[in-house]
């Protein structure tokens, strides 16, 4: 069984190095964990996302202005080419100049700050380059214009001249007399260069100009040839005039300061600006485009990084969701791995071993595994369930033998029953057990009842349930196949044999022997009780017998208990209502055979069931105390029979009566004797108390004293049945008794035994030794007496010579051996 | 993030009070005729003055002669208001004698121009070093061996730019020609795109293929010119190669910007030194530009002009200034 083990020391929670705490913190600091984590990303997360969104509000959307604000510069820019056109005054141009320069002063400031924005590319240079180039072409045609301009005050300045000089030549050739003198075709010539001067104003493209030039030079080259031919022709005032008027007429034809020079100039500006004009609208155009390009790369930037920024927001909610996701199943498999698994089910496990412990399965496994609080908890179970089964044992069994007691008994016979086995009870006593304890000791005794026990164990078969009784009393529930009498009796018998052989006991071998009763189940009952008691009148039957000491209980056994009960019951009114009688057996003097004494022997005549053995009421009035005012009785009544026997004239003769053990434990024996004798005035010499071997075993200092208060008032004293209990010789100095009964059972077998033949003899000659009476008991026979009467044994009681008989039977018989004495002696 | 940001900020601020405790000096910077948006010198001195203030080591108030006859008008103004005062253009050289004089507690940086008075300080570039590489190029890409100079207005720098280019161009085409015409003689010239242009269809019709002009902002009709004729110009002052890609064979760049920001440690930190402090190759202040926009420029050329260039630098070829 399990409470054989030993328990483990019991241990302090805190001594489980990993236990629950520990997971638990464990378990809480890694979720702490998972969640710090899980934030740190969330956090990381909003600082990127914050960090994008200052990038776009910082930088992004700055960088998208300034480019709108470029191409509005650049607008201004190149809006100052129509200003420059439509100048009507240097002052005007000027003015215009400066805004130009203010304009694209702007342009740079804002050019620069796109340049910090995206970064000296390729690109935004190009903005710059376009820029400038419009600015050079913007300055050209500045010039350009002042130039024209100027040129064309200059021109109406010189036309004025040519208006006066048209003037003179007409007052040239008005004159009465010149007309005549200068020839018509120098005149003519003239005419022509003037109105060709005058036509310049008219020619509007460079070409004309040229040709129109060209035919002036012709023209003057050709006035001039004519010149030396006119000349001479005039007086000379108006010789100096003409001359005056053609050299006038010369500087503003030809010349760098000529009108066609300066009108060829002017048309020259007015290509020039044409010419930067149309550039400038072209790199308006390629500034247009150049700010697209650079706006829709700022787009595309922002763009990328929209897309770069949500991707990496879609990452994080994924990572995020990932981690979230790990954290819970973490938290999860924690709680399912640490709590769930490892701390609930097996403390579910644990409280089902709880559960079936205290219904009583002290054999049930207790979890143990693993190394914390629960597992702490397992062991104090195991040790309370080893505690429990220790109890549990120590309730059902025997601490002297380690055999199971009463409870274990009907537990076994119980569960038979249960299962419908059939079986047995065999029930063993132990002979003259309490002697053993009287006179080796209770320790003695303790260890023969556990040598028994042992032997009982040992030889018991394995299904069968040893147990003891309490006292010497051992049980024995044997199961067999069926009512197998035959089976049992052997099984009994080599239990027998078993205990038959002596034991050893600090050097002490003590002889044990047993009686058995056997029941049967469940022939004889269905209750262990019954079958106890009922293999344990089988046991008590089998004790009266002396050989064979074994008995099957009988219903016939259950009626005998019955009796005895009713024994027990009536016998207080039967002593009250002198139901006991006395019967006297003759004491014979063998070498005579006169009768020098008898033998009282009560007997109860009940008025319904007739006469009861003393067999059957004596252990009764015994084991009740009744024996106390029964013996008074019996010896008053001895007494009182032999003065009467006395005064009737029969010779004196010694009554002897029996003294129960119980009487010497009870009262005073010998008060009570001796006021039996005053009562019937009876001298002490008249009277034996018989007492048995056993007496000495109860209390023996005041049985001592007892029986020396019976020697003091002189009455004899004789051992009766000697040679059956302990008989020890030791006894036999100490109660200084007079007579020895050699018992019945000997006398009974000595024809067949030479064993009983050597024993009585020696008794004898012990008796002679101590110059002891020596009576002997059942001598029925003629062998009997002549063997006696040869071994010198003087006294003899038996059928031979008289059957207990009634007082007036007894009477007559003393009487008539009385007078038959004579007459014997005579014959032999 | 954004506790870092708030960190980094403070971090800043404290940065940003410490040099802000010590004034910053004030300085004037006048601009002389052309503008600050001629695409050339004033320009290139504009961008001087963007890098001072990017720099932070000055605060400069810009002022804009506009016309000739404004020029002692604005730089009296620009001496009464500040302590010190930048002049950029040789054009403003008699003015800055002028107030100098008149103003002897003022300190005044001229670039590009000469003055010998102890509060002025004149920085010059060695302007015949860039012109003698512009030359060189010439004489490397041009066909018929003519080539033509514009200069704006008779002035020494504008002489040391001719003779640089002359001599540059004959050194790599020994038979070359080399015509040579000034814009004018008022500082008019030096804006007077139109007159450069037909100054310039003139000399292509005499022959010449490459046109160098250093004329401030006239130089855009030559370069306008070279480009309706089909022939190569070079551009001056700033690097002007972009302004027509295809037809600019390269530009005698003069690093202004590194000159302003130069005058600009003269006169506010203990750098001041009166008197003519010459920039050029040897400074890096002067040089050729070379960009994607370079017309005809081959690996060969570029090496030679590289050649060239530290064969002046180590003082092996001195090139005229007359």
């Amino acid at each position: 069984m399990a409470g054989a083990a030993t328990p483990p020391p019991p241990q302090s929670p805190t001594s489980a190095k990993f236990g629950i705490r520990a997971k638990l913190w464990l378990a809480f600091v890694a979720i702490a964990g998972m969640t710090v984590l899980v934030s740190a990303l969330a956090w990381a997360t909003f600082a990127r996302t914050t960090e994008v969104l200052d990038r776009f509000t910082a930088q992004r959307i700055p960088t998208v202005v300034a480019l709108s604000q470029l191409a509005q510069r650049a607008n201004a820019l190149v809006a100052g080419a129509p200003g420059v056109i439509f100048a009507e005054s240097e002052a005007e141009l000027t003015a215009e100049s400066a805004r130009v320069t203010a304009a694209e002063e702007a342009f740079l400031t804002v050019h620069r700050r796109v340049q910090g924005a995206l970064g000296d590319t390729a690109e935004v240079r190009r903005v710059a380059e376009v820029a400038a180039r419009a600015s050079a072409n913007l300055q050209l045609l500045r010039s350009a214009m002042r130039h024209r301009w100027h040129l064309a005050g200059t021109q109406t300045r010189l036309l004025e001249q040519l208006e006066v000089l048209h003037q003179e030549y007409r007052m040239l050739i008005g004159g009465p007399d010149q007309a005549a003198v200068i020839p018509w075709a120098f005149l003519a010539e003239t005419n022509r260069l003037l109105v060709l001067m005058a036509g310049l104003r008219e020619a509007d493209s460079a070409a004309e100009v040229a040709r129109v030039h060209a035919t002036i030079d012709t023209t003057l080259r050709t006035i001039e040839r004519q010149q030396e031919t006119v000349m001479p022709l005039l007086s000379p005032q108006m010789g100096a005039a003409l001359g005056s008027f053609l050299h006038r007429v010369r500087l503003l034809a030809a010349g760098p300061d000529s009108l066609p020079a300066l009108r060829a100039r002017e048309m020259m500006a007015k290509e020039v600006a044409a010419a930067r004009l149309e550039d400038l609208q072209r790199q308006a155009g390629d500034l247009d485009g150049a700010i697209a390009t650079l706006t829709s790369e700022a787009q595309q930037l922002a763009g990328r990084e929209r897309t770069a920024a949500t991707a990496m927001l879609t990452r994080s909610k994924v990572v995020l969701a990932v981690v979230s996701g790990a954290a819970l199943v973490g938290a999860l498999l924690i709680a399912w791995l640490y709590v769930g698994r490892s701390v609930i089910r097996r403390l579910s496990r644990l409280e089902h071993s709880m559960r079936a412990i205290a219904a009583g399965d002290l054999d049930h496994p207790v979890p143990v595994d693993g190394a914390d609080e629960v597992t702490a908890m397992g062991r104090t179970l195991t040790t309370f369930r080893d505690a429990m089964g220790r109890v549990a044992h120590l309730a059902r069994h025997d601490p002297l033998t380690g055999l199971g007691n009463r409870m274990a008994f009907e537990a076994a016979v119980t569960e038979r029953l249960e299962a419908n086995d059939t079986g047995a009870v065999i029930y063993l006593n132990l002979d003259g057990f309490k002697d053993i304890n009287d006179t080796f000791g209770h320790s003695t005794g303790d260890r023969v009842l556990v040598a028994v026990a042992e032997r009982l164990r040992r030889r018991a078969r394995s299904a069968d349930a040893v147990v003891r009784m309490g006292g010497d009393d051992f049980a024995i529930v044997a199961s067999s196949s069926g009512e197998d009498d035959v089976n049992i009796a052997g099984y009994v018998e080599q239990l027998s044999q078993a205990l038959a052989q002596p034991v050893d006991v600090e050097g002490l071998t003590i002889e044990v022997k047993g009686a058995f009763g056997i029941s049967f189940f469940p022939r004889d009952g269905r209750r262990p009780a019954d079958l106890l008691s009922r293999a344990e009148m089988a046991m008590n039957n089998a004790k009266q017998e002396p050989v064979g000491r074994v008995r099957v209980y009988t219903p016939r056994m259950g009626e005998q208990q019955q009796e005895r009960k009713a024994i027990r019951g009536e016998l207080r009114r039967a002593i009250d209502d002198g139901q006991f009688r006395l019967l006297y057996q003759p004491k014979i003097d063998i070498a005579s055979g006169a009768c020098v004494g008898m033998e009282a022997l009560v007997r109860w005549d009940h008025p319904q069931r007739g006469r009861i053995s003393p067999d059957q009421f004596i252990p009764v009035a015994e084991r009740s105390g009744l024996i106390v005012p029964l013996g008074e009785w019996v010896m008053n009544e001895a007494c009182r029979q032999n003065r009467a026997w006395r005064d009737a004239g029969l010779p004196p003769l010694k009554v002897a009566v029996n003294v129960s053990a119980v009487q010497f434990l009870c009262q005073d024996v010998v008060d009570m004797v001796e006021r039996a004798l005053d009562a019937a005035a009876l001298p002490p010499q008249a009277l034996e108390v018989e007492i048995t071997e056993s007496i000495i075993m109860t209390d023996g200092a005041k049985v001592m004293r007892l029986l020396d208060g019976l020697r003091g008032l002189g009455v004899s004293l004789a051992i009766d049945d000697f040679g059956t209990g302990y008989s020890s010789l030791s006894y036999l100095k100490r109660l200084r008794v007079n007579c020895l009964k050699i018992d019945q059972s000997f006398v009974r077998e000595m024809l067949r035994n030479e064993d009983d033949v050597r024993i009585t003899r020696a008794i004898l000659n012990i008796a002679r030794d101590f110059g002891l009476e020596v009576v002997a008991e059942g001598i029925e026979t003629a062998d009997h007496v002549d063997f006696f009467r040869a071994e010198g044994c003087h006294l003899g009681q038996g059928y031979f010579w008289g059957r207990p008989m009634e007082p007036t039977d007894f009477h007559r018989f003393v009487a008539d051996s009385a007078s038959t004495e004579g007459l014997r002696a005579v014959v032999a | 993030m954004s506790l870092l940001r708030l960190g980094l900020a403070l971090v800043l601020l404290l940065v940003a009070v410490g040099p802000a405790a010590a004034a910053v000096p004030t300085a004037a910077v006048v601009f002389d005729i052309g503008g600050k948006m001629d695409k050339s010198f004033m320009q290139l001195g504009f961008q001087g003055v963007l890098a001072v203030r990017r720099e932070g080591t000055a605060t400069l108030v810009e002022y804009e002669v506009g016309d000739p006859q404004h020029r002692l008008e604005t730089l009296l103004r620009a001496a009464a208001e500040n302590t010190f005062v930048i002049a950029i253009g040789s054009g403003l050289t008699d003015a800055v004698a002028q107030i100098a004089r008149e103003n002897p507690n003022r300190r005044f940086a001229l670039i590009d121009g000469e003055v010998d008075l102890p509060n002025v300080a004149a920085i010059v570039f060695a302007d015949q070093e860039a012109a003698f590489l512009a030359g060189a190029m010439a004489g490397l890409a041009t066909r018929s061996g003519v080539a033509a100079f514009v200069g704006g207005v008779d002035v020494p720098p504008i002489r040391r730019f001719r003779a640089g280019f002359r001599q540059g161009f004959l050194t790599t085409r020994a038979d070359g020609r080399v015509l040579t015409a000034m814009l004018g003689t008022e500082s008019t010239a030096w804006d007077d795109p139109f007159s450069a242009l037909l100054l310039a269809r003139e000399q292509v019709a005499a022959g010449a293929d490459v046109l160098f002009a250093a004329a401030g902002a006239s130089g855009l009709g030559v370069y306008q010119a070279a480009e309706d004729a089909g022939v190569y110009a070079i551009g001056v002052d700033a690097n002007q190669n972009y302004l027509h890609p295809g037809t600019m064979l390269t530009s005698a760049v003069k690093r202004v910007d590194r000159a302003v920001v130069v005058a600009v440690a003269m006169l506010t930190r203990d750098q001041w030194r009166a008197g003519p402090t010459v920039l050029g190759l040897k400074e890096d202040a002067v040089g050729v530009a070379f960009d994607e926009h370079n017309a005809a420029l081959t690996a060969a050329m570029r090496g030679e002009i590289d050649a060239i260039r530290r064969r002046i630098i180590d003082g092996g070829l001195v090139v005229d200034t007359e």
